[in-house]
């Protein structure tokens, strides 16, 4: 009898880690799921909300080159 | 604005919305599943206004494809009936890409974006943006002329009365014609959608007796004769490629005037005998860097057009009293404001017989 209160003691508290750790993990970006293996949000989103990675990563668009010849109102 | 703020996602509740949900890739392309930049962009399509927003906005979409604000249509029909040749290859096509179509949006460059001319970026995140901004996206393309002349921003003319009173954002008049009416057409004001004063002022027709100068002149008369203020004129302008190969233009400075004449597009809904004309920035020879007579037919339509200035006013100088216009020749255009080499463009415009001064 003491022997069965031990094992169930034990397995609730491994049920107990257990949730409690998967509560913990880290979330990967998982997304929403618009269809068949269609991934919606995904790394676009996760880099383009993160102000510090865009700054981090954005690169100067090429200059629009125009004429200095041009004068006057457009 | 910096590169980055130009796609910062400020608002994650985005991916929550309608488009959100319909996934980054499916409109961008590019590869999603990739964290690494340069792989993740492979493909990427900035704009993809063009073969999207039709999926689902079907209606709107095709109309807009032959809206003015996507074919240019105006620019086009103006230069086809100068006897202007814009068959593919030929100098004024040339001239007319170069320096003509920069000037067209997308459905992105005014519900999610600032114009790619204006540099491009979010407007809010990536909202999309049912009714455009009117400071971003409007008065970023039409900034020179409307935009001054309804913000009050040239200097002594108040703003239109619409937005200093009443704060009105330019969407709340113009709204649906701005996707076209679904038919091709040579300017806007065949667009049977274009908004008209009456579409809010019904009173001012239906009760003309509290009113004497409306029963006098309403039939006579655009309404912006008597009550829109002096507004900008662009003289000349020739274009060309530089030195460098960029393309350029060049114009007189603009000048601030009002002027009245004929109508240019009387018709059974436009049937007032006197309008308001604004110089437009043209002249016989615009595009003579690209070869020698290429509007043949130049004089066919006037350099003074038809015109709607946005700096509308209750109180104007020229309905101040009958006189403040009747005999006053300064309001009309006559020959002496016209140059001689656009005498015979303008000559259905040119008033030759300003009311005469009313006894008081």
């Amino acid at each position: 009898m003491q022997m069965k209160r031990i094992i169930f003691l034990a397995i609730g508290v491994l049920i107990l880690v257990s949730l409690v750790a998967a509560g913990c993990a880290k979330q990967e970006p998982t997304g929403l799921t618009l269809g068949e293996g269609e991934e919606v949000v995904s790394s676009c989103v996760t880099c383009h909300s993160d102000k510090a990675t865009l700054k981090e990563v954005a690169t100067q668009e090429p200059e629009v080159e125009k004429s200095e010849a041009t004068s006057g109102e457009g | 604005m910096e590169v980055w703020q130009k796609v910062f996602l400020k608002d994650a509740e985005f991916v929550e919305s309608t488009h959100g949900k319909v996934g980054c890739v499916i409109c961008h392309g590019g590869d999603s599943r990739d964290g690494d930049k340069e792989i993740a962009h492979v493909g990427l399509v900035a704009d993809p206004s063009e073969g999207n927003c039709n999926t689902c906005h079907q209606d709107i979409a095709h109309a807009n494809d032959i809206s003015l604000h996507t074919s240019l249509g105006g620019f086009e029909s103006v230069l086809v009936a100068r006897g202007g040749n814009l068959e593919e290859g030929s100098p004024l096509a040339i001239a007319f890409e170069n320096h003509c179509q920069q000037c067209h949006t997308s459905c992105g460059q005014c519900h999610v974006s600032r114009p790619d001319e204006m540099g491009g970026g979010l407007v809010s995140g990536h909202e999309f943006r049912k009714t455009p901004s009117m400071q971003y996206n409007c008065i970023a393309c039409h900034g020179a002329r409307i935009g001054a002349e309804y913000l009050g921003e040239n200097e002594g003319i108040p703003g239109d009365i619409h937005w200093t009173d009443e704060s009105m954002t330019c969407a709340k008049c113009h709204s649906q014609e701005l996707h076209g009416s679904g038919q091709s057409i040579a300017t806007r004001y065949q667009n049977p959608d274009v908004v008209k004063c009456e579409d809010c002022h019904q009173d001012v027709w239906t009760n003309t007796e509290s009113n004497p100068q409306h029963e006098q002149h309403l039939a006579d008369l655009q309404c912006q004769v008597c009550h829109s203020v002096a507004y900008k004129n662009c003289y000349s302008c020739h274009v060309a490629i530089d030195e460098k190969g960029l393309p350029c233009r060049t114009s007189e400075p603009s000048e601030i005037d009002f002027k009245i004449g004929y109508n240019p597009l009387r018709s059974s809904t436009r049937s007032f005998k006197y309008v308001v004309l604004r110089h437009v920035p043209t002249c016989v020879d615009i595009c003579d860097y690209y070869g020698d007579n290429l509007l043949p037919d130049f004089n066919v339509l006037p350099t003074w057009k038809y015109a709607t200035p946005h700096n509308i006013q209750l109180k104007t100088p020229q309905n101040e009293s009958c006189n403040a216009c009747h005999g006053n020749r300064r309001l009309f255009l006559t020959e002496e404001d016209v140059s001689p080499e656009e005498m015979e463009a303008n000559k259905d415009v040119i008033v030759t017989d300003i009311p005469e001064l009313r006894e008081q």
